[in-house]
């Protein structure tokens, strides 16, 4: 009896780790890329500080927000993209009486840490229905965070500062990448198929165009916004 | 007023100190215009007690209000601003136009000529996002006193009996017309001379030269004398601003020099005024406050006890908390109290004390809009036929 026992024991542990293994492992869908380049035609204006009559001085020059950067998401995403994902963790400075980045796009669930590197007072808020937040004022040195949950677009502001203001582009998918200064673009890991790709702008989707992404291969795809 | 132009000819012609031809600016637009506006629509009770009526002609509870602002910046170092200010739907009016020189690019100094903010004061100038949280004003920034400048009293009797008629006095000298009187500081006019400010951050300083007095701001010189105001800010920290101001003015009119005694310079006549002032800000809370006393002297003519002058003390205290993303509620508490005068019956106050509170609520429910809903209670035992009185407002305003 003894030795069946054994003998049993042995087998289920043979099993336990050779087999399982193979069967829990899973092979990886193939993917695909995406890259091109969104041209951005005409660039935004600055948001420049309000004229300030009502000073007794001049105001120190506040610092050059960065319009030249673009967004490029998919505007369907397969459902493998809604599995659990670790929620990151990113940041927004404010330097110069200025947001940087001014875009940051994020997965649901990320937290945005909005540290004040100014000598001034900051006050971050947003009235955007899909994140509505007023972070109250805090100065230099310090920092308070957001967490965003729901898909949209989040315009930031400064209650302090009028020309200060920023976009968080919340997604539930992670099928986006903001462009580099030359309006390049990258999105990995697309499953195959065909989607939807949108060019976003400045707080709009400028330009959409169909695409078909196949397996192991890079589709390429230029977009312009006029 | 030549004087003025002259300067600011000068110093729009002249390159800024420090600047040679060869140093133009490489890059940048060498002129930048920026224009911003906003319109407030209050609707609010009847004021029969005139608690709120100030210089200008209208109720600032039954007002609609449009104001631009506009600078263009010639260059790293000129720029010109202006404010074109509509009340009542009627004509503009240029309430601000000043050319603002930086000397030295690298250092934080000022010129600043023209019709020129005041320098006195925390409230006197307004900013982004409506620097007032409530309706109403604080009571040292618009509520008229019965002083006048083209008018004065003979007696102390004259005085009194105007007790609680700012808003249209009249006295036996000079201009006979009832007309408004003279706040402790006019909020809705600037004066016109030229400021210098120096510093910015831990301690500023700005004194100004200018024509009029803090209650009479003028465009066009109308007694030959000046004002001279000065104001000390300090930040300890981030969270808090002091601010230390002052100023003295001649005030009265020209046209009374034929009402008062021979010989009299008009110049004399001169209204003086300190203040102090303190903001703290912290999380989603400000509050600030101000405390300012201001004195007039008048022509003694033959009552000796106008001989010594009037005096009047201001206080407010404001708070604000933002309890939700785009919605306040505020409140202010204060008192406009006035000297005592030697009469017959006893010293009595030359003006009727005034006390109000306000409350309010203001919602943005989008980012360039901005509602208010404000209750203000004011106590004028004193004087005046409306001796107290609860009045409702609410604003709408809307900014880019």
């Amino acid at each position: 009896m003894r030795r069946r026992v054994l003998a049993l024991s042995v087998a289920i542990a043979v099993t336990a780790t050779w087999v399982a293994p193979l069967i829990g492992r899973v092979q990886p869908a193939p993917v695909g890329q995406i890259r091109g380049r969104l041209d951005i035609r005409q660039l935004a204006s600055l948001p420049r500080p309000r004229p300030g009559v009502s000073d007794l001085g001049g105001r120190a020059p506040a610092g050059v927000p960065d319009v030249r950067r673009g967004l490029v998401y998919l505007d369907t995403a397969p459902r493998s993209a809604f599995d659990d994902r670790e929620p990151g963790r990113v940041v927004m400075d404010q330097r110069n009486e200025t947001f940087v980045p001014r875009l940051l796009a994020v997965t649901t669930g990320t937290v945005v840490d909005f540290p004040n590197s100014d000598l001034t007072y900051h006050n971050v808020f947003s009235l955007s229905r899909a994140k509505r937040f007023d972070l109250g004022r805090y100065a230099a040195g310090k920092s308070k965070s957001v967490r965003f949950d729901r898909p949209g677009i989040v315009r930031v502001f400064c209650d302090i500062h009028s020309h200060m203001s920023a976009f968080v582009v919340v997604f539930n998918h992670p099928f986006f990448r903001v462009t580099d200064v030359d309006g390049r673009y990258r999105i990995d890991n697309v499953p195959p198929g065909s989607y939807t790709i949108v060019g976003w702008y400045e707080g709009e989707a400028r330009v959409q165009r169909t695409i078909t992404v196949t397996a192991g291969a890079t589709t390429e795809l230029d977009l312009v916004v006029p | 007023m030549r004087a003025l132009c002259a300067l600011l000819l000068v110093l729009s012609v002249c390159p800024a100190a420090g600047q040679t031809a060869d140093e133009t600016p490489r890059q940048g637009p060498s002129a930048r215009v920026s224009v911003a506006g906003e319109m407030t629509a209050t609707l609010g009770s009847h004021d029969p007690g005139f608690f709120n009526y100030a210089t200008s002609a209208y109720d600032p509870l039954r007002n609609v209000r449009v104001v631009f602002d506009a600078a263009v910046r010639a260059s790293r170092q000129v720029e010109v601003l202006a404010q074109v200010r509509s009340d009542g739907m009627g004509h503009g009016s240029v309430t601000a136009l000043y050319l603002r020189v930086r000397p030295w690019s690298s250092r934080a100094i000022d010129v600043q000529a023209g019709r020129v903010p005041t320098a006195f004061g925390l409230f006197g100038r307004s900013g982004y996002g409506g620097d007032n949280p409530l309706v109403g004003r604080p009571l040292a920034y618009g509520y008229l006193t019965s002083l006048r400048r083209d008018a004065v009293p003979a007696s102390t009797a004259d005085l009194l009996r105007m007790r609680g008629r700012g808003w249209l006095s009249s006295f036996p000298l000079g201009n006979l017309a009832p007309d408004r009187g003279l706040p402790l500081v006019d909020g809705d006019r600037w004066d016109t001379g030229v400021q210098a400010h120096i510093g910015r951050g831990i301690v500023e300083w700005v004194g100004a030269i200018t024509q009029g007095s803090l209650g009479s701001p003028r465009l066009h010189d109308d007694n030959g004398g000046r004002a001279v105001s000065t104001r000390l800010v300090v930040r300890p920290s981030a969270a808090i601003t002091l601010g230390a101001s002052a100023a003295r003015g001649a005030y009265l009119s020209r046209s009374l020099r034929d009402d008062i005694a021979a010989g009299t310079s008009i110049d004399r006549f001169r209204q003086t005024s300190v203040g102090l002032d303190a903001q703290v800000a912290s999380g989603r809370w400000l509050a600030r406050g101000e405390l300012m006393h201001s004195r007039w002297t008048l022509p003694a003519l033959s009552d000796a006890a106008l001989d010594s002058g009037v005096g009047a003390l201001a206080g407010w205290l404001e708070g604000r908390l933002r309890v939700l993303p785009g919605f306040d509620v505020s409140t202010r508490l204060e008192r406009l109290a006035f000297s005592d005068l030697d009469t017959p019956t006893g010293p009595q106050p030359w003006e009727a004390a005034v006390a109000r509170a306000e409350v309010g609520v203001a919602a943005s429910p989008f980012r360039h809009v901005r509602l208010k809903l404000a209750a203000q209670r004011n106590r004028r035992p004193l004087g005046g036929r409306v001796r107290h009185d609860t009045l409702l407002a609410a604003q709408l305003g809307v900014w880019f």
